[in-house]
């Protein structure tokens, strides 16, 4: 169901069991890549209707897996492989093949698919491989140019904005690293295997719980960028996960899921045993008290996001209308196209991207990168300054007044890049404590006459949706909520809530912010695929939320019980 | 109730693994089935589901299966993995032998269990109690359901059981067969290297432009007990083997072959010198095709079938349609059963095919004249023993079906095919030499006021390349192999009279829509009347013009 998203939706999830890769570090690639590009372009460019720009991006993966549940080893395994994507450009900078056809272009440019290749350098194999790439990615840029000039010449309405280039202009970069030490195969495979094995087999000792994973995911990655335009950049990126996944079944046969991720840039940055299990012991706690907690109700009115919670809010309502390329797409909604020097959210907020840092309050968060997918350097780039909207993300799709990207054109491997976002941080200037934001939700309950306010605490993930023809809407999908009651009764957890609304209606209603900060880590979908990303936020007081019943799933007690309940010595 | 193994393998018995079996394979696979046998018991004796019967059936499968794949194009790899993955397959019955959960409904599957468990890689006996209490939960469930509302069906209808078409459980003879595979170090450098070499032929042929060789090894152990007490360990391995090539002319019509080898150890495969002399010589095929002459208008008439095209005749009339060699467990409704049963039932004892022709199962014959039966199995998915030398056409009567445990219609009996047809034999009373039979092909087509004849000698219906259709001269014999052709699907009633047939006897693998292969001990030819043949025309949308030329011309 992930991947339904890409298209129209554009969700941020933790990431579960997306895939992530590494690499094979050998240069003579990017030997192979030059030669074939610069015969190709030579060739293309005496073609009737020339190309002006090609390049080519390779990703050298390799990935190991381990897969426990229940205190088993279930999967295992590792791969390697090799996915060449290339862009083939016809016309100019000003009107190329990907220029816009309308509102039924619901996508700019297609591009054509990827296209493995050896991953040994075998010369011939790899230049037949990139051949048969460029030439297909050609012919698909002769059939974009021809139909965006018919579109061009049927269009009647008259042009009112200033005319922005299809492609901007970039000083060409070179950037190298040298290539790495193999991880993958030196990756201590058995010792993992006992961790998680150990780790997932706390799951033995509630009976009632229906799910019990612990999954390590290891990638290695080398990443390859050459342009016609002379850039070329060669990077390595490394990301290990370990997620923890564990359900429990409630009386009602309600299955309720909690789940855990870790990121490090390799497995010996993953916290120490004691500190996983004492979290996973945490989380069945949790799964316990969720299983007798009661079903909610739709509600609307104030609550709390808490840290993590409000960093998905900001990505989802926010960071999704702020991508650039979408503001020129006629069938996106443009919540935000023209609003540049308007304040959008309160003055007390600062919102920015930066895909240079590796961690937030010393933990390690995974948006980063030197060099974007385009080959742009990664800036951290204000989007809001003290309320007011300053600027887009911006990839090499250029827009009014904003002719140049600012290296946040993002792709996962084998699909074309456009703007994305990378490590989301939201600021205050006006934090205020936990103590004073749960008076804040109180006074506003009895002002709106509520008998309790909602806390969310943690989440899963979300998703919204920007374009035109379908309600501008978000979905936060949380965990763990509780009710504030006005009466004084301890905080009561409830169960089967999502959070929905609409993003304008929402930026209105925050209230205040908390002089505390955390950090989501998980990976965003949309047209360009899934991409590593971080969103850090104080946490919030919003004066009205909605909430809908989140879909249930239902299963039945076992007639016997669970084989082995109790770890065997 | 069952619930489908995901992963439906081929069973072969390679002599290269299935030798005595080393102490530390007896204790590791013991851990399996104690583990099996255990949960199974437990079942048995403790669950109940209220309101319900228990079972009466259990069955459990473990696929314990190691997969090695290579893949290369132009002498280079693309991917190489291994990896190990365990499948389960639970069947569990309630009400009896005579009237279950399985008996008034087509549909045997289970609900799906969003929370399923996997079975561990490790031979861990708690784990595997979990992979299998976690399946055996939701399918009791479903099964117990199921026969009370069938129950109902029965009650309601107030009718006898027998008046109903209805599905019965066989019962069958209690076997123990444990077999452990050998352990296996598969030497993945040699087959890595195996199939670059092969990938690397394409190099010399630049006018193809797309083309791979990929090798997948499959091999270990699986597993089966039910309730019954049946235990059976058997090993396993399929070698799979595919040549693909891909061209486009200038117009832009494609060209594309593949050849697909089976075999039944990696070492059963062709040398490497032979298999690229096999690769280099349907790539000079591809490059030339296009020059090729093409049937330009509908033929029908008398064709000559020759080598693997004959086996394919026999697999398309015998497997591919309702009226079926292996018995359909679907069961007719109460409708069409009163309107008189037009079924494979009805023509037991009727004559079904050319009265020259016999059909024979013989599912556990291993090999034929040194050649290895890669469909072969001794032993079925229901553990049961498959019945010797089975003849289902006589003299061009049928005799039998092949047949599973689900008995649906009168006189069946399970004989222990419930892995598919296994190895088949053809057999003729009067069989004739090739050269006989291309005479009698030119002298039919002759006759029936033909300006040329055809001879088909691979129609790909199993993804083994290209269909082989020659045009046969009628005056000089001489033939000439068509561009774009297709023969008709040559069903049933293509055997009803067979006015020749090849003297020699051949071995064919097969693959079935199922997954398995099959082998088919057949003629070395077959003479059919009657049969179409039309050109085959691949819709293309543009010219290939080259605004780039290739590497390999460059």
């Amino acid at each position: 169901m992930l991947f339904g998203y890409i298209k129209r939706r554009l969700g941020v999830f933790l990431l579960f069991m997306l895939p992530a890769f590494t690499v094979r570090a050998q240069d003579s690639l990017i030997t192979v890549l030059e030669a074939e590009m610069a015969r190709s372009f030579t060739e293309l460019k005496k073609a009737t209707v020339p190309a002006y720009y090609i390049d080519y991006r390779v990703d050298d993966l390799a990935n190991l897996h381990l897969n426990t549940s229940f205190g088993s080893l279930v999967r295992a395994g590792s791969d390697k492989s090799r996915v060449l994507v290339s862009r083939v450009k016809v016309g100019s900078y000003e009107f190329d093949n990907t220029h816009p056809q309308g509102p039924d272009d619901f996508e700019l440019h297609e591009g054509s698919d990827p296209t493995e290749l050896p991953y040994e350098n075998e010369k011939m194999a790899l230049r037949m491989g990139i051949w048969v790439t460029t030439q297909n990615e050609y012919k698909q840029a002769l059939r974009g140019f021809k139909a965006a000039r018919q579109a061009r010449e049927r269009t009647t309405t008259p042009v009112t904005a200033t005319p922005t280039n299809d492609f901007s202009k970039e000083t060409p970069t070179r950037y190298y690293e040298p290539p790495q030490a193999d991880l993958i195969t030196t990756f201590d495979n058995g010792t993992w295997k006992e961790k998680l094995k150990k780790y997932s087999a706390l799951f033995l000792k509630n009976g009632d719980l229906v799910e019990g994973d612990v999954s390590l995911q290891f990638s290695q990655e080398r990443k390859y960028f050459i342009t016609t335009e002379q850039t070329q950049v060669v990077q390595n990126n490394t990301s290990a996960y370990i997620h923890v996944n564990g359900s429990i079944r409630a009386s009602d046969g309600d299955v309720i899921p909690l789940h855990l991720s870790y990121y490090a840039v390799t497995p010996d940055g993953f916290p120490a045993d004691e500190k996983i299990m004492g979290d996973i012991e945490k989380m069945i706690a949790s799964l316990e008290k969720l299983k007798t907690a009661p079903l909610a109700e739709p509600y609307s009115g104030p609550a709390i996001l808490l840290a993590p919670a409000a960093g998905v809010f900001f990505h989802e309502i926010f960071g999704h209308r702020v991508e650039g390329h979408r503001m020129k797409k006629e069938y996106d909604g443009h919540t935000f196209k023209a609003k540049i020097g308007e304040y959008v959210l309160p003055k007390t907020l600062q919102v920015y991207f930066d895909p240079t840092l590796t961690a937030i309050d010393g933990k390690p968060i995974n948006g980063g990168y030197k060099y974007d997918d385009e080959g742009i350097k990664g800036e951290r780039v204000t989007v809001v300054d003290k309320g007011m909207l300053k600027t887009f993300l911006m990839s090499r799709t250029p827009l009014e007044n904003l002719a140049r990207s600012n290296g946040h054109g993002r792709a996962s491997i084998g699909m074309e890049p456009v703007s994305r976002q990378s490590n989301l941080i939201v600021e205050t200037s006006k934090g205020v404590s936990m103590e004073d934001l749960r008076k804040m939700l109180l006074k506003e309950c009895k002002r709106q006459g509520k008998p309790y306010g909602y806390l969310f605490r943690d989440v899963v993930g979300g998703f919204t949706v920007t374009d035109r023809y379908n309600p501008n809407a978000f979905n936060i999908f949380p965990t763990m909520v509780y009710r504030i009651y006005v009466d004084g009764r301890a905080d009561e957890l409830v169960r089967g809530v999502d959070l929905i609304g609409t993003p304008l209606a929402m930026f209105a209603e925050i209230q205040a912010t908390g002089n505390d900060r955390d950090t989501f880590i998980g990976f965003c979908g949309a047209e360009s695929g899934y991409v590593p990303v971080s969103a850090a936020s104080p946490s919030l007081f919003v004066r009205r939320i909605e909430t809908q019943k989140k879909p249930r799933q239902h299963q039945e007690a076992t007639l016997l019980s669970r084989p082995g309940s109790q770890p065997q010595p | 109730m069952r619930i489908l193994r995901v992963i439906r393998s081929v069973v072969l018995f390679a002599g290269w693994i299935v030798v005595a079996q080393p102490l530390c394979a007896q204790e590791r696979e013991s851990v399996i089935l104690k583990a099996m046998k255990d949960e199974m018991k437990r079942t048995m004796t403790d669950a109940k589901y209220e309101g319900h019967d228990k079972p009466f059936y259990i069955s459990y499968g473990i696929n314990d299966r190691h997969v090695f794949t290579a893949h290369a194009t132009l002498g280079a790899l693309i991917r190489s993995d291994a990896f190990q993955t365990r499948n389960k397959s639970v069947r569990l019955l309630v009400g009896n032998y005579t009237f279950n959960d399985e008996s008034l409904d087509n549909n045997l599957t289970s609900p799906p269990n969003a929370n399923d468990l996997s079975v561990p890689l490790d031979d861990d006996y708690y784990g595997i109690r979990r992979a299998l209490w976690a399946s055996t939960d939701v399918v009791y469930k479903g099964a117990a359901q199921k026969y009370k509302k069938h129950q109902l069906t029965l009650k309601e209808e107030n009718k006898k059981l027998e008046d109903l078409p209805h599905r019965e459980f066989a019962s069958v003879p209690v076997v123990t067969k444990i077999n452990f595979a050998r352990p296996i170090n598969l030497d993945q450098e040699r087959w890595n290297n195996y199939v670059k070499e092969l990938s690397a032929v394409f190099k010399s042929y630049p006018d193809i432009e797309g083309s791979a060789a990929a090798l997948t090894i499959t091999y270990g152990d699986e597993y089966f007990v039910n309730s019954e007490g049946t235990t059976i360990v058997k090993p396993f391995t399929t070698v799979y083997l595919q040549c693909g090539a891909f061209m486009e002319t200038e117009k832009g019509e494609p060209f594309f072959d593949n050849l697909v080898r089976y075999a039944r150890t990696p070492e059963e495969l062709p040398s490497l010198a032979d298999m690229k002399a096999e690769v280099e010589k349907m790539a000079r095929k591809l490059t030339t095709a296009k020059n090729n002459v093409a049937l330009e208008e509908e033929y029908n008439g008398p064709v000559l079938f020759l080598g693997p095209a004959v086996a394919e005749v026999f697999s398309n009339a015998f497997f591919s349609y309702r009226d079926n060699l292996v018995a359909s467990n679907t069961l007719s409704s109460t409708m069409d059963r009163s309107e008189g049963s037009s079924g494979m039932d009805a023509k037991i004892g009727k004559l079904f095919i050319d009265n020259t022709l016999t059909v024979t199962a013989r599912t556990s014959l291993q090999k034929f004249n040194n050649i290895s039966l890669l469909g072969s199995y001794d032993i079925d998915d229901e553990g049961v023993v498959p019945q010797e030398n089975l003849v289902l056409v006589e003299k061009g009567i049928l005799k039998n079906q092949l047949n599973d445990r689900s008995l649906t219609k009168t006189g069946q009996v399970a004989n222990g095919h419930a892995s598919g047809p296994g190895v088949l034999e053809i057999s003729t009373s009067n069989g004739q030499t090739t050269q006989a039979l291309k005479q009698a092909l030119i002298d039919a087509a002759k006759k029936d006021g033909l300006e040329f004849a055809i001879i088909a000698r691979k129609m790909s219906s199993g993804g083994d390349g290209v269909p082989e259709i020659y045009k046969v001269n009628l005056e000089t014999g001489k033939e000439e192999l068509l561009r774009s052709a297709r023969l008709g699907s040559g069903g049933l009633k293509n055997l009803k009279r067979v006015p020749a047939v090849g003297r020699e006897k051949q071995v064919v693998n097969l693959p079935t829509s199922g997954g398995n292969l099959v082998s088919f001990i057949v003629p070395d030819a077959l003479l059919l009347d009657n049969m179409d043949a039309a050109p085959l025309r691949i819709p293309y949308q543009e010219e290939n013009k080259i605004y780039i030329s290739s590497p390999l011309k460059n």
